[in-house]
């Protein structure tokens, strides 16, 4: 009989207690299953706004714009976009672009200034640039290239008491910081999954944009995505093409360094996995107890294996070998059970709404977990170390108990 | 073949020092058959723990082969209660999750003996301690005789040089006490194992052959009671 065969059936003799150490284990590694997949989820989200939104995998602005950004300096802009974006598509490393104009905006209903920002887009280049861009349709339709059309967010619809059909007035800044005001016919309603968006943006054709800003070709930057996903690279291929062919004065940034999501991102993945060592030493403390247990329990047995000649080392192998088994069965349910949750919220999202409502920050309001097969695996590798370094200390205490003492209880 | 010389033995209860040896000599030779008797507190469980290496003399010698076993290695010890000695305890203290077969075949797993050899000296053992076709059964399923018989057999597996049974009979009724003792006479007498037992009970002392009586620490008298 070996000793990993006398550690099971000790597994099973009192399977009430095997059943709770194996559910706390179960339970940790469930939380942390859930709770890495939910960071994957965040991390996916919030990428896939900033490239679409906010900061592009890639941006090209004008450097005294990033300079001068808190004081909206709408007159640095990217001169030339079309020629400069046909000069990006040639860049191997690029997958598809967007040239922006954007147009810091407000509205007034009665005596309320409502703020907004639009977004003029060349709608041809941005179906490749954001392939689900047609799934933001709430309602109506994406403006059409060449019109003074526009489709604005729910929110901002709901604030303007505007809807599809209906003629909004904005009034903005020019390039040549004047003044001017234009009108949009509302073609549509736009569900953006970003709340801040929701209530504040709307998108036009890049054409209008450009018309109403008086910026000639110019826009107000380029957003890229790469081929590969290696950030990097692009960086690197767009700004030796800068300074080799122009324009000068460019400031090429990757995501990275300009999104506040994610540092945000960055945060939470220390902040995610502090929380894990909690659960997981939550855990812990109950394989401690079980192994602590079992021990005052089998004093005796100790006692009697030691005086045929058990060495204290393959008794603390022993009592080691029922903690992972425990273990095992914990970490493998825990996580299973994880998965089996998670791939559902894969598909079906967990929606915050109204909590994230005030988030300043480019988060969706409907959150999509993503179960990442690598975190789940090493959610099952450490929860099952744990368990395992749990019962070491224990074990060792009984493996250090004197046959004698151990046999007079 | 054991040997021990001048032992001395005290324990701290609390604030109580109690001398359990206060100087035991003793020689045990092969095939004896000895009953260390004396009333509780008298130190005999003491002196077998000793003589088994699963405690240590404060002072004195203990030889066992004629090798002193004072002051070896916790590790020496355990080699020596591996090798040499076998131990039949009062509450027969069998490991409930294995089966009798396995709990009599660990003693030589223990010492590293091949598979086939283990198979086929635990089943030898088994039927001679007369449990032939309950290999099988775990100690529940056991009377409290059978499972002495199982403890038996798991201290003689190894053949050890002696073997040292603390009190065997206190939980068994007269019946199979006396039928345990008759099984261990055997035993002694087919095998010329040695077998030291502890006890108060009148019954092992009378099936003894020497009869070794302790008060508070020291023999008070030693006697051939019969010869083999």
């Amino acid at each position: 009989m070996k000793l990993s065969g006398i550690a099971l059936r000790n597994v099973f003799r009192n399977g009430r207690r095997s059943l709770l150490s194996v559910t706390a284990v179960a339970v940790a590694a469930l939380s942390i299953t859930l709770l890495f997949a939910l960071l994957e989820g965040i991390r996916a989200d919030i990428r896939h706004n900033a490239w679409n939104y906010e900061s592009g995998e890639v941006r090209i602005r004008n450097a005294e714009f990033d300079r001068y950004e808190y004081l909206n300096p709408v007159q640095y802009v990217v001169p030339d976009h079309r020629a400069l974006a046909e000069r990006l598509e040639q860049l191997p490393q690029v997958a598809a672009l967007s040239p922006r104009i954007n147009i810091p905006a407000v509205s007034f209903r009665g005596e309320r200034q409502i703020s907004a920002r639009g977004i003029g887009l060349d709608f041809r280049m941005e179906q490749e640039y954001q392939e689900d861009l047609d799934l933001i349709v709430a309602e109506g339709r994406l403006p059409a290239t060449g019109t003074s059309e526009a489709i604005l967010g729910n929110r901002l619809a709901r604030e303007l008491g505007a809807g599809v059909g209906d003629t909004v007035t904005f009034l903005t800044q020019t390039r040549a910081r004047t003044s001017n005001a234009f009108t949009v016919d509302v073609v549509g309603l736009a569900a953006f999954p970003v709340a801040a968006l929701d209530r504040t943006a709307f998108l036009l054709p890049i054409e209008a944009a450009g018309h109403y800003m008086r910026m000639r070709d110019a826009a107000s930057e380029v957003l890229l995505k790469s081929t590969d996903g290696r950030t990097e690279v692009l960086k690197a291929a767009v700004s030796a093409l800068l300074s080799e062919e122009g324009p000068e004065g460019m400031n090429v940034a990757s995501w990275t360094e300009v999104s506040g999501g994610y540092s945000y991102l960055q945060m939470a993945d220390v902040v995610y996995r502090i929380i894990a060592l909690f659960f997981f030493l939550l855990g812990s403390t109950v394989i401690v107890n079980t192994t602590m247990m079992t021990i005052h329990e089998r004093t005796r047995e100790i006692g009697t294996l030691s005086a045929m000649g058990m060495r204290g080392g393959q008794l603390v192998r022993l009592f080691f070998t029922e903690a992972t088994y425990l273990g095992i069965a914990g970490s493998l349910a825990g996580v299973l059970a994880g998965a089996a949750l998670a791939v559902p919220l894969q598909y079906t999202g967990i929606d915050f709404g109204a909590q994230m409502e005030m988030v300043d920050m480019d988060l969706s309001t409907v959150l999509y977990p993503v179960l990442n097969w690598r975190s789940t695996v090493l959610t099952f590798f450490y929860s099952l170390a744990v368990a395992m370094l749990a019962s070491f200390v224990p074990a060792r205490r009984a493996a250090k108990l004197q046959p004698v003492v151990a046999l007079r209880v | 073949m054991i040997t021990v010389t001048d032992v001395h033995k005290e324990y701290i209860d609390g604030e109580t020092h109690v001398r359990a040896l206060r100087g035991v000599s003793l020689e045990i030779d092969e095939a004896e058959f000895l009953s260390i008797a004396g009333p509780s507190g008298s130190g005999k469980t003491t002196l077998l723990n000793i003589i088994g290496c699963i405690d240590t003399a404060d002072s004195g010698s203990v030889e066992i082969d004629g090798a002193p076993v004072n002051g070896s290695s916790k590790r020496s010890l355990v080699e020596i209660r591996r090798a040499k000695i076998g131990f039949v305890f009062q509450n027969f203290n069998l490991i409930p999750v294995l089966t009798a077969y396995e709990n009599v075949a660990m003693a030589l797993a223990l010492m590293g003996t091949p598979e086939s050899e283990i198979r086929e000296r635990t089943m030898k053992l088994l039927r001679e301690v007369g449990l032939s076709g309950m290999e099988d059964r775990r100690p529940a399923k056991l009377s409290g005789g059978q499972q002495q018989r199982v403890a038996v057999a798991r201290a003689l597996v190894k053949d050890p040089i002696i073997v040292l049974a603390d009190e065997p009979t206190a939980n068994l009724d007269s019946e199979t006490g006396e039928s345990i003792l008759k099984l261990m006479e055997d035993i002694n007498r087919k095998r010329g194992t040695t077998f030291v037992f502890s006890t108060h009970d009148q019954m092992v002392m009378d099936y003894a052959y020497r009869l070794c009586r302790l008060h508070d620490g020291l023999i008070e008298s030693d006697e051939v009671r019969r010869s083999a």
